[in-house]
């Protein structure tokens, strides 16, 4: 990790228990508009909003709408299509109640600025990034690991 | 439980409610006596709700405390003989069969005929109109709760303690003052007039008459949950947390006042006058209420006096057979009595209609969107 690295700061709302301790890795998906799950979820192919999510490093804004939206976060991985981690910069208890009974990672973000941050970091889509083992960063790799 | 003894599902229940409660600002888990689980009509929850509650059900899982649901989508049933496809019918009936099989006992949006709670009794329910009969006519305990955290609280018989759990919580933010209703119809459209005037808080409602027929209140309540987020409306003369409250409320909160010209031109504006299909049972009729809207359903059809091709009358399970068979005798076969079905989470364009009257408010507001109709307000019923 050099120090050129581009580090958001995180807090961890879920770890499933496998995975305390151990660096999650993977391409960046940044959805910068709030995500109405029941909606903007095509679980099937893998899509939020449009965005590739599968095996992915989510980081979008907050979850907006009906409840029943969980559900589509569980969907997304029993295609086989979850993302390795969700990161939100506002905690919404759909989001929240979706990751934990889908087993994947819940963070939130450390940050004043939410909205230019999510700008900032559309440039980095696709760009393979880590969120720390101790849940408190997300350190933007680049190109490759 | 924590440690998984109890099986994955049930940890995963747990972790769910407290990260959930947390989020809430809840300081602790609280023990519920009735859980009312939402979010099971298959045109609304689809593949994902459906993996997800047959997933559940699959394992030794069984909801832990006594669990009611909601209506199903209703898809056994035909419009002019028009029947939905065998694929949607298919995976409805395996929601309603994985609920049964955790312990769901009954299956309406009116889970108070079933089992009425006692005053002050925390429940965890997800239905917005006995969410809010629950808090504001019984003084039972419940948040507004969405339909997959209803279901996991229901396995795991408790739900986090914060906002109506809490009795200080349970207070007005502004008074309205209502006209007095003079049918359903009108206190269906007050209640709903409520909620748009502000949807983020409680009101303290101030002109309801003493003696009020318990139907009109449950329009009023259904109507206001479809157009205001909160879990509770506090009643004068009817809301028993006002009773240890009424000292307390300063006087210095902000007053509104809806005018009975507001109902009546929202009335006019919606008023429906030919639709392919009646709707009646928007929050599910009470047995009192049947035999009435059933003769009046098969007096409107039969004249004309509305043009429509069938009405539907919506109740549930706790209407006895008997009844059934005796208001279903005054029927016409255009009026069909369905039990424990919403054609509100029906997508009933699939099945040739475009167009629904309707005494609801509730239904008014979310037919359109869920249903994918056109969707009016029928004032001949009432």
């Amino acid at each position: 990790m050099s120090g050129s690295n581009l580090r958001v700061r995180l807090k961890p709302l879920y770890t499933p228990s496998d995975t305390v301790e151990t660096r999650i890795c993977g391409k960046l998906a940044v959805i910068t508009e709030p995500v109405s799950l029941l909606g903007d979820v095509k679980a099937e192919e893998g899509l939020i909003k449009g965005v590739r999510v599968s095996g992915r490093v989510v980081i979008m804004p907050y979850g907006v709408g009906s409840t029943v939206g969980s559900y589509l976060i569980y969907a997304l991985k029993k295609y086989g299509k979850g993302p390795k981690a969700i990161i939100v910069t506002k905690a919404d208890s759909v989001t929240a109640v979706g990751a934990v009974i889908s087993d994947i990672p819940l963070y939130q973000v450390v940050s004043s600025d939410y909205e230019k941050l999510l700008e900032l970091l559309k440039k980095f889509n696709e760009k393979v990034a880590c969120i720390s083992g101790d849940g408190g960063e997300l350190i933007i790799m680049g190109d490759r690991l | 439980m924590w440690n998984g003894e109890f099986g994955d599902i049930i940890e995963r229940a747990i972790k769910a409610v407290v990260r959930y409660g947390e989020l809430m600002g809840a300081d602790r888990l609280v023990k519920i006596s009735h859980a009312h689980v939402s979010g099971i009509s298959i045109f609304n929850i689809g593949d994902a709700g459906l993996s997800f509650i047959e997933d559940v059900a699959e394992g030794n899982a069984r909801f832990r405390v006594y669990t009611t649901a909601n209506p199903y989508a209703a898809v056994d049933t035909t419009f002019e003989g028009r029947a939905f496809n065998d694929v949607i019918v298919a995976k409805q009936r395996r929601i309603i069969e994985s609920l049964r099989k955790l312990g769901a006992t009954a299956f309406t949006c009116a889970p108070y005929y079933v089992r009425r709670p006692g005053l002050g009794e925390h429940l965890a329910w997800a239905e917005s109109n006995a969410v809010l009969y629950a808090n504001s006519v019984v003084g039972a305990m419940t948040n507004r709760e969405g339909g997959p955290i209803a279901l996991l609280e229901a396995l795991i018989g408790r739900a986090p303690n914060y906002g109506m759990h809490l009795r200080d919580r349970r207070v007005p933010d502004y008074i309205v003052n209502v006209p007095k209703p003079s049918n359903y119809v009108e206190a269906a459209v007050i209640g709903y007039l409520i909620g748009r005037l502000n949807p983020t808080q409680t009101p303290l409602v101030r002109g309801v008459p003493k003696g009020i027929p318990e139907d009109w209140v449950r329009a009023m309540l259904a109507g206001f949950g479809a157009s205001s987020h909160q879990p509770l409306m506090l009643i004068d003369g009817i809301s028993p947390d006002l009773k240890h409250l009424k000292c307390l409320i300063p006087e210095s909160l902000e007053r509104v006042s809806l005018e009975e010209r507001n109902i009546r031109e929202f009335i006019k504006d919606h008023e429906c006058s030919t639709a392919d299909l009646l709707v009646a049972g928007c929050p599910h009729l009470s047995p009192n209420e049947l035999p009435e809207i059933v003769a009046r359903a098969v007096s409107v059809i039969r004249s004309g006096k509305v043009r429509a091709r069938e009405c539907w009358i919506i109740t549930g399970d706790f209407v006895s057979d008997s009844m059934l068979k005796r208001v279903g005798a005054l029927g016409d076969s255009r009026v069909k009595i369905l039990k424990n079905v919403c054609p509100v989470v029906t997508r009933l364009n699939e099945i040739g209609v475009n167009s629904v009257c309707t005494d609801s408010a509730k239904a008014l507001h979310y037919m359109p969107k869920l249903a994918g109709v056109n969707a009016y307000l029928l004032t001949s019923l009432r």
